[in-house]
């Protein structure tokens, strides 16, 4: 980007905010939106205020849910992708049959899983491991399977072992495909918990239940817009920290992390 | 790790085609002696990297044979090295740990193999840019670090495939002036493909041409200058002359596709 000082960054995107607020109003006034359609911005952030107790332990909650689910699908997609690129032939036998699953939509995984756990925190778990998992798996699947032929030819050369050329080469030749898997399982997994409380949920102490409870009374269209906002915050904190991680990880030597000189 | 002393080369009848293609290489006899610094030049497609990948074994002849001291390169892997076009560090270390590498991968211990690569990073004149990440090197400065990792092992044989075809003039020359100063402190036999002639005349004693369709040696120039040798080379006109006479050969070569089989 040019124009711009490095510490101005942020003066793009508050510009930008300020402009959907202005329109955001200024489509109330003119069309004369009524508050249980679309409440204003500053009517959300007393929702927020108001049902804070109710909100925080929630937010926690589906938090926690999430982040189990997610971890599921690291340690899941990361060793079903080292599966996947151990030999071609395991690779065309199971592949496709991984796709098969991942087109199926969450509405109706549901009820079955419903019907396997019951409703309740497994269920919600699974939901979220199902739709965080694929990308992990794609996108490390493909970081190893894609290894530069040059130094897999180094490695040739100097008598590397099979280990050394998973472990010295494969492996962290994978790490920024592998990082960018996790960072969309990131986004997927609050979406997923959150889906998944509302689906099949039990404890009304989760942000996808309060959603359920909320949405029935036109009184609270505020308070389910300051739920989106609460999981908009879990999501930016998910994806907030893989980024961190993949900073930490890969700045001397990957283009997506290149830190501007 | 030992040194290797200089390896001997035989190429007896050679010939390679992949699968049921062409034949990209057909009966290329050719003996290298210890110590030789062996040129291949040639048009695109006249095989002269895939005489470059079977010498290291990265792939096997169709016909005749391939040795180095009398053994297949498949098991004379810990005695050469390759570098090849692109300089093919890891970029996730840093110019210090890629020079490391090979003595790591051979299981050296920290400190020696430590010592080692520092030592070798002050033979190429990279003292300061050990710590520093491929990506913060220019072109040349990488094939430097490559060129160090290559000469770890301090091989019988170095093989090097257009190493510094990307680079801009001046550094090319740099390079090869700093190439023959490192062979001169610790000897080893190589074989260096280029398309530069005035490169293959200022590094090489023997220089061959190879045609292409299919791949063969057509000619072999000695280049008597001794060795070491200084960029003023380059000045004199018996330099001058050798280059506009393998030139001409590799014109030749150029102009006279042949109807196959050997020459």
């Amino acid at each position: 980007m040019s124009g711009l000082p490095k510490s101005s960054w942020w003066l793009p995107p508050a510009l930008a905010g300020a402009a959907i607020l202005a329109l955001w109003y200024g489509a109330m006034a003119i069309f004369k939106i009524p508050g249980f359609v679309l409440p204003a911005p500053h009517e959300i952030l007393a929702a927020l205020w108001r049902e804070r107790a109710a909100l925080i332990p929630a937010a926690l909650h589906t938090g926690g849910a999430a982040l189990a689910g997610f971890g599921a699908a690291v340690l899941g997609g990361a060793g079903l992708a080292l599966a996947l690129a151990s030999s071609r032939w395991v690779k065309s036998a199971v592949y496709p049959w991984v796709l098969v699953v991942q087109m199926v939509p969450v509405v109706v995984l549901v009820p079955i899983f419903v019907i396997w756990w019951g409703a309740g925190a497994p269920s919600i778990l699974a939901i979220s491991f199902v739709i965080s998992f694929f990308p992990i798996v794609a996108s490390t699947t493909l970081g190893l399977v894609s290894t530069d032929r040059g130094m897999l030819e180094l490695f040739t050369v100097l008598q590397a072992t099979k280990a050394q050329e998973i472990f010295q080469l494969r492996l962290p030749y994978a790490l920024p495909y592998f990082l960018s898997g996790v960072k969309i399982a990131a986004t997927l997994a609050p979406i997923g918990a959150i889906s998944g409380e509302f689906l099949a949920g039990t404890t009304p102490n989760s942000l996808g239940y309060l959603l359920l409870i909320y949405r029935s009374d036109p009184g609270k269209m505020s308070d389910v817009f300051a739920i989106a906002l609460v999981a908009c915050a879990l999501g930016f904190l998910f994806v907030g920290a893989v980024q961190l991680l993949s900073t930490r990880w890969l700045r001397h030597w990957h283009e997506s992390e290149r830190s501007r000189e | 790790m030992t040194a290797s002393q200089p390896a001997s080369v035989a190429i007896e009848a050679v010939g390679k085609r992949f699968g049921d293609g062409p034949a990209v290489l057909t009966s290329v006899t050719l003996t290298a002696r210890p110590g030789d610094f062996i040129a291949l030049i040639g048009p695109s497609g006249c095989g002269k990297t895939t005489l470059l990948r079977l010498l290291a074994g990265l792939t096997v002849p169709s016909a005749g044979a391939v040795t180095l001291d009398g053994v297949i390169p498949q098991q004379a892997r810990g005695h050469l090295s390759f570098i090849f076009q692109e300089p093919t560090l890891l970029p996730w270390l840093s110019a210090r740990r890629n020079v490391e590498l090979p003595l790591h991968l051979q299981g050296m211990a920290k400190p020696a193999r430590q010592a080692k690569a520092e030592e070798l990073l002050r033979l190429v004149g990279l003292d300061s840019a050990g710590a520093q990440y491929p990506r913060e090197l220019s072109g040349g400065m990488k094939m430097r670090v490559s060129l160090a990792r290559a000469l770890t092992r301090q091989p019988g044989l170095l093989l090097l495939d257009e190493p510094f075809a990307a680079l801009d003039e001046m550094t090319r020359n740099r390079l090869n002036e700093d190439l023959l100063r490192l062979r001169a402190q610790a000897p080893f036999t190589a074989f260096f493909v280029t398309h530069s002639v005035g490169e293959a005349v200022f590094l090489s004693n023997r220089l061959f041409v190879l045609a292409a369709n299919p791949g063969r040696v057509t000619a072999e120039i000695v280049v008597p200058f001794p060795y070491p040798r200084a960029a003023e080379l380059r000045e004199t006109p018996e330099y001058q002359q050798i280059v506009a006479r393998a030139t001409a050969m590799l014109r030749t070569s150029h102009g006279e596709p042949a109807k196959g089989g050997a020459p």
